[in-house]
C-alpha cells in the first residue's frame, strides 16, 4: 500500500518548481526585513514587532517546506491514495507559533512596566540610565 | 517495570506538573522540593554507576527521540544537586509565591534538554527555559532586573528563530529532526544552529547578556542562571558536536578563544557577582573545548558556581574592594574561599580532574591559548582569596546544610584515580600559586577598563548575526 504513495506524482509537481523558489525568496525576505528591524530600530516595541515578523517569515518557511510530497492521512478509500502535504513540519510548527506567541505577550507586558520605570522605550536611553 | 518511563517521569513530568500543583498547596510543596531534586540526583548517579544506556523513540516513528547516556546523565546529576542546593538555601528566605513553582518547572525543562536527541523537541525546552529564566531574573520587580530580563529575553528569542530556520535546514535535507542525522547536512544549518545556541549557552560576545542577568538577579536565581540555564544552552552543543565533524571542530577551537575572553573581562570586573558572571563566560569555553569532556566540565563548573553565588549571596557588600578590606563573616568566608580555590582548579576537586581532562585532549595553539585562560582564572580568583575572614560568627551557618552537598560532590567528582600523577598535581599547584603571584604582583599596577558597548541588546544581536555569517563562510571554505 505504501509504495501507490510513492508512485505517486509528487504533489507540488502540479506547480511550476519557479514558484517555489519565488516564495522562498519572499519569505526569506521577510526573515530579512524582520532582522533589521530588529538590529536597526530604537524602540523596544518596534524591536518587539520585527522579532515577530522574522519569527512569522520562518514559521512560514516550514509551511512551505511541507509543501512536498507527503503521505495522505488515513482516508476511507485506499486504493486511490491523495496527494497530500507533508504532515511533519506543520505539526511541529504549531508549537513555536504557541512559543513565540507567548514570549511576545510576556515582552509586551514587561516593556510596559520598563516605560513605566524608564519613561521612555528607546533602548539607547534606558542603556544609559542604566549605565549611569 | 519500565525504566526510561519511570526516568521521564519522574526528571521531567513529576517537576512539570509538580509545579503546578505547587501553585495549590504552596506549603506541602515547600517540603517535598528538595525530596524530589534529592531523588532525582540519587537516581542519576546510580544510573551512571550502573551505565545505564539506552535510546528509544517516544510514541511512534516520527516521535520524539529521547536518549539516556552517561553525559546526559551528569547533567541531570548536576541539575538535581544544583536545584537542591537552591531549594535548601530558599527555605529560610521569603520569596514571592510564583518562585517555587517556576523553579520546580524549570527542573524539568532542563532534565528535558539534557536527555533529548531531538532537535525540535530541544528548541521547545530550550525555548521554554528561557521563559522560566525570564520569569525568575525578573522576580524582584526593581527597574534594573525587569530590563536585563527584558534583554535576556529578547537575544535569547532571537538566538532561537535562527536556531529554528537551521532545524528547518536538517529537516529537508535528511527529512528528519533527530540529532543523529547532523553528519551530512549543509553546513548553514550546523551554523544556524550553534550560532542560536551560543546566545543561551553564553558564548563570547552571544553571551554579553549574561553578566547583567546575574548581577541583577537574587543570589539563587544567578546560582540557577549559571548552574543550570547557561548549560542548557551547551548540552544540546556537546550533542550536535558528538554527530557532526564540522561542529565538533569549531567548537574546539572557539573553546580556548571564549575562555580566554571571559577571563579579560573578570579580571577588569570590580563587582563580585558580574565577576563570577564573566568567569561563567570563560568557563564555558574550557567546557567546550573538549566537546567530549564537555558535559562532566559543565557539570563540575555548575555546582561549584552555584556555590560561589549562594555564598556571594550572603556578603555584606558586592564590592570586591570593600570585602577585601572589610573582611567577611566566617561563615560565609569558608565556602567562598572553598570555591574559588576549586575554581582556581586545586587538586582534589572535580574542576581539577575535568580541566586535566579537557587539557589531555588538545594541543598546539589551543592548549597555549586554554593554559593562559587557566592561568588567567587562578590570577583572577585571587582577588577573593584575599577577603580576610572576621573572628565573630560560628564556623557552621545556621542552614547551610547545602554548602556540605555541593562540597560533597564537588570532592566525589575529584575521586577519580589516576589523574594524580606528580607531575599533574605539580602542574596544577603551579598554575594557582604563579596566578596568586601574578596578582600580588600587578593588582596596584593595571587597573584595566573594558568597553561597555558590546554588552548593549543591538550589539549582542549584531554580533550574533557576524558571528553566524562568519562561522557559515568558514565552514563553506
Amino acid at each position: 500500500m505504501i509504495n501507490s504513495y510513492e508512485t505517486q506524482e509528487p504533489y507540488n509537481r502540479r506547480y511550476p518548481m519557479q514558484l517555489v523558489t519565488v516564495l522562498r525568496v519572499i519569505l526569506l525576505g521577510l526573515v530579512a526585513i524582520g532582522l533589521s528591524g530588529l538590529l536597526v530600530k530604537r524602540n523596544l516595541i518596534m524591536k518587539i514587532i520585527a522579532m515577530d515578523i522574522m519569527n512569522t517569515g520562518v514559521i512560514s518557511l516550514y509551511v512551505l517546506a511541507a509543501w512536498r510530497r507527503g503521505k495522505a492521512p488515513l482516508t476511507a478509500d485506499l486504493s486511490t491514495p491523495l496527494a497530500s502535504a507533508d504532515p511533519v513540519p506543520q505539526a511541529v510548527i504549531v508549537t513555536a507559533i504557541v512559543i513565540g506567541f507567548s514570549i511576545l505577550s510576556l515582552l509586551v507586558v514587561y516593556v510596559m512596566d520598563l516605560s513605566r520605570y524608564f519613561h521612555t522605550l528607546d533602548t539607547e536611553r534606558i542603556q544609559k540610565k542604566w549605565h549611569r | 517495570m519500565n525504566i526510561p518511563v519511570v526516568l521521564i517521569c519522574l526528571f521531567v513530568l513529576l517537576p512539570l506538573g509538580g509545579g503546578g500543583l505547587l501553585l495549590a498547596f504552596p506549603q506541602r510543596g515547600r517540603k517535598l522540593l528538595p525530596l524530589l531534586f534529592l531523588v532525582n540526583s540519587i537516581l542519576s548517579g546510580y544510573m551512571i554507576f550502573m551505565g545505564f544506556e539506552e535510546g528509544f523513540v517516544f510514541s511512534g516513528s516520527l516521535g520524539v527521540e529521547i536518549v539516556f547516556d552517561s553525559p546526559g546523565f551528569i547533567l541531570t546529576l548536576m541539575n538535581g544537586i544544583v536545584f537542591l542546593a537552591v531549594s535548601l538555601s530558599m527555605a529560610d528566605r521569603s520569596f514571592p509565591s510564583l518562585t517555587l513553582p517556576l523553579v520546580s518547572m524549570l527542573h524539568g525543562t532542563a532534565n528535558a534538554v539534557f536527555i533529548s536527541n531531538d532537535l525540535f523537541n530541544i528548541f521547545v525546552c530550550v525555548d521554554l527555559a528561557g521563559i522560566l529564566g525570564f520569569l525568575l531574573i525578573r522576580m524582584g520587580r526593581k527597574p534594573r532586573q525587569v530590563w536585563s530580563a527584558v534583554k535576556y529575553l529578547v537575544t535569547a528569542n532571537f538566538g532561537m528563530i535562527l536556531y529554528l530556520l537551521g532545524c528547518l535546514q536538517v529537516y529537508t535535507h535528511t527529512g528528519s529532526f533527530s540529532v543523529t542525522s547532523l553528519g551530512n547536512v549543509p553546513p548553514v544549518a550546523v551554523a544556524l544552529l550553534l550560532t542560536g545556541l551560543s546566545v543561551k549557552g553564553g558564548i563570547l560576545a552571544m553571551g554579553l547578556w549574561l553578566p547583567e542577568a546575574h548581577g541583577e538577579a537574587e543570589a539563587e536565581v544567578s546560582a540557577l542562571l549559571s548552574g543550570v540555564i547557561v548549560k542548557v544552552g551547551l548540552a544540546p552543543m556537546f550533542r550536535i558536536a558528538s554527530f557532526s565533524p564540522l561542529a565538533h571542530g569549531l567548537l574546539s577551537s572557539l573553546g580556548p578563544l571564549a575562555a580566554i575572553w571571559g577571563v579579560l573581562y573578570a579580571m577588569a570586573e570590580k563587582d563580585l557577582k558580574k565577576m563570577l558572571a564573566y568567569s561563567t563566560l570563560s568557563q564555558v569555553g574550557f567546557a567546550l573545548s573538549a566537546p567530549a569532556l564537555g558535559p562532566f566540565y559543565a557539570a563540575s563548573h555548575g555546582i561549584a558556581k552555584a556555590w560561589l553565588f549562594l555564598s556571594a549571596g550572603k556578603m555584606p557588600s558586592r564590592s570586591i574592594e570593600y570585602l577585601q578590606k572589610k573582611g567577611v563573616e566566617l561563615s560565609s568566608w569558608f565556602p567562598m574561599i572553598l570555591g574559588s580555590l576549586v575554581m582556581a582548579g586545586m587538586p582534589g576537586s572535580a574542576l581539577y580532574i575535568a580541566k586535566g581532562l579537557a587539557m589531555s585532549t588538545l594541543e598546539g595553539w589551543r592548549l597555549v591559548v586554554l593554559y593562559l585562560a587557566a592561568l588567567g582564572t587562578a590570577v583572577y580568583y585571587s582577588r577573593l582569596l584575599l577577603i580576610p575572614p572576621l573572628k565573630s560568627g560560628s564556623f557552621f551557618r545556621r542552614s547551610g546544610s547545602y554548602d556540605f552537598i555541593l562540597l560533597g560532590a564537588l570532592l566525589a567528582g575529584g575521586a577519580r584515580s589516576g589523574s594524580y600523577g606528580i607531575s599533574e598535581v605539580f602542574s596544577s599547584l603551579f598554575l594557582l600559586f604563579s596566578g596568586f603571584g601574578l596578582y600580588l604582583l600587578f593588582r596596584k599596577r593595571v587597573n584595566p577598563i573594558l568597553p561597555y558597548w558590546p554588552e548593549e541588546i543591538d550589539h549582542i544581536m549584531g554580533l550574533t548575526v557576524l558571528f553566524c555569517l562568519l562561522i557559515w563562510g568558514v565552514f563553506a571554505l
